[in-house]
């Protein structure tokens, strides 16, 4: 109990740390940061925007180690990591799409545009984790549904550059239809709320796939317990 | 979009904040719910077990 | 003693008895093939009315109209793949013999792509004829084969991992059509390249990527399908 007890205070202070660097980066986004010329105070959704995005790529990517990892290894905390990892990357790819699409409408003047490659990169990456969870949760709990989740994960995460290929040669051959977003240059009034912005989404992120793995590997106890009841 | 704010319309920087932080709130309410509901549950499990047990020795003796 | 008998088949001589084997149980049952094509037909004729497929726009809506008919009915032979098996239980027995899992799942890719291409042998010239489109284009018979072996090499182990859960029919479509759509744009690109006569050049990037796309997931899958059909 006092291994679990001392875990459990360190999740805490992550998570504490979490939403202090959260509310830190709020103040810095939207007070502190200037607003820009063209696309006026709609750039301060990139402070949120671009911090989902990058974690939510880097989640992906953690599904597909974890993956790969639980097929070599075949130990359960490769596949709990799997699993948080893909239920975060589906909540950031949300966040994603729907803070793109809160700034694509006022600036670009639609809420989506199909030919924009990151964008719709993005939409199949957020299909195919839904997938991955549903596979999850229509299979049942055990190495068979494990392994078949993994084989999804590391299909998925091959699956990425190629479609953000096909889909930038197809826009590649199309006219763009809108106006591309004026990258000014990084001064630090931009830059600094951008890297607190970072910094709490990471942070965030750490604490709540610990907090998600903390639970699967309960979930797994009790299964293991219930298992063992049957048996008497 | 014109519709008195201009370009300094607010309601998007407002909803995309808002959002991600409901989002992350709601998400770590249901994992915490989850959580202490798998500990609730593995707790009876374990008690029942133990008493189980100390009858089945108290029976036995 | 006869070195044949001490010696099982190597891979190659797996992946031809299996695939011979596919094919004559597809042979003699039909469960497959003759309902994908007519699926694939009526599926054409509800396009036509959905979209008018007439005149200006035809080019440009017909290649996407063909794809999707394909990928559509694949779905059907894709759930079918592993069905068979999964109802007689008689994976287990196969895995239990000495094959390689890797020569098993070539085996059902190349059967699932043969199936495609007995569907395609009925619906693109159908498709010709009923929206009078010039689809006899060499380009277009490569992209119809690059086309089928991508899908069939993500179908095929998705099915398989379809095959043992709950609500399967739902899964394998949540689960391939995501993973497909670099195929349907590059494959949909490619041909309506092909319609408009465009030189090869054009179309070769499209190619490309289906190329790119093929290699990737047969070589992947193929590595790591033994995982989805251990006990």
């Amino acid at each position: 109990m006092s291994l679990s007890d001392r875990r459990f205070s360190t999740i805490d202070i992550v998570g504490v740390a979490a939403f202090a660097v959260m509310l830190i980066a709020l103040y810095l986004a939207i007070v502190e940061s200037p607003s820009e010329r063209v696309q006026g105070i709609h750039q301060k959704i990139f402070y949120v925007h671009v911090p989902s995005a990058l974690v939510a790529y880097v989640s992906i990517g953690v599904v597909a180690v974890g993956s790969g990892m639980y097929l070599w290894k075949r130990t359960h905390k490769w596949d709990r990591l799997a699993i948080a990892s893909a239920e975060l990357g589906v909540i950031l790819t949300t966040l994603t799409l729907v803070t793109g699409s809160l700034w694509g409408r006022p600036v670009w003047g639609a809420w989506w545009n199909w030919s924009d490659a990151r964008l719709v990169t993005t939409l199949v990456m957020w299909l195919v984790y839904v997938a991955y969870l549903m596979l999850r949760s229509l299979g049942e709990r055990g190495p068979a549904t494990s392994r078949a989740a993994a084989v999804l994960g590391l299909l998925g995460f091959v699956n990425v550059p190629i479609t953000y290929f096909s889909v930038y040669l197809w826009t590649f051959l199309h006219p763009l239809p809108t106006l591309q977003s004026s990258t000014d240059r990084p001064e630090s009034a931009i830059l600094v709320p951008f890297l607190v912005g970072m910094a709490a989404f990471t942070l965030l992120y750490v604490y709540l796939m610990a907090m998600r793995m903390r639970l699967e590997e309960s979930q797994h106890e009790l299964d293991d317990l219930r298992a063992a009841r049957e048996m008497l | 979009m014109e519709n008195g704010f201009g370009d300094f319309d607010p309601i998007f920087v407002f909803a995309a904040y808002a959002i991600v932080w409901i989002a992350f709130f709601v998400y770590l309410y249901y994992v915490a719910r989850r959580q202490s509901d798998i500990r609730s549950q593995i707790d009876a499990l374990k008690e029942s077990a133990q008493s189980e047990k100390d009858n089945s020795e108290s029976g036995g003796s | 003693m006869q070195p044949q008998q001490a010696s099982p088949p190597g891979y190659l001589g797996q992946f031809r008895i299996l695939f011979s084997k596919e094919i004559a149980v597809e042979f003699r049952s039909r469960e497959t093939a003759v309902p994908m094509a007519v699926f694939a037909v009526a599926a054409l004729i509800a396009f036509q009315f959905s979209f008018d497929l007439r005149g200006g726009t035809l080019n440009l809506v017909a290649p996407g109209v063909l794809w999707v008919a394909i990928i559509f009915a694949s779905l059907l032979a894709l759930g079918r793949s592993f069905a068979r098996e999964v109802e007689r239980g008689s994976l287990d027995g196969l895995l239990a013999s000495p094959i390689d899992p890797g020569a098993l799942y070539l085996a059902k890719v190349a059967a699932n792509v043969l199936m495609l291409l007995v569907l395609e042998i009925v619906i693109v010239p159908l498709t010709a004829v009923l929206f009078n489109l010039q689809l006899f284009q060499p380009a277009l018979l490569l992209t119809l084969v690059m086309g089928n072996i991508g899908i069939a090499a993500v179908g095929t182990i998705l099915a398989s991992i379809a095959a043992r859960a709950r609500a399967r029919e739902a899964l394998l479509p949540i689960m391939l059509l995501p993973l497909l759509v670099p195929v349907i744009i590059s494959a949909v690109r490619a041909t309506g390249l092909a319609i408009d006569e465009r030189p090869f050049s054009e179309i070769q990037p499209w190619l490309g990527v289906l190329g790119a796309y093929d290699l990737a997931f047969v070589t992947l899958s193929a590595l790591i399908f033994y995982v989805t059909v251990e006990r």
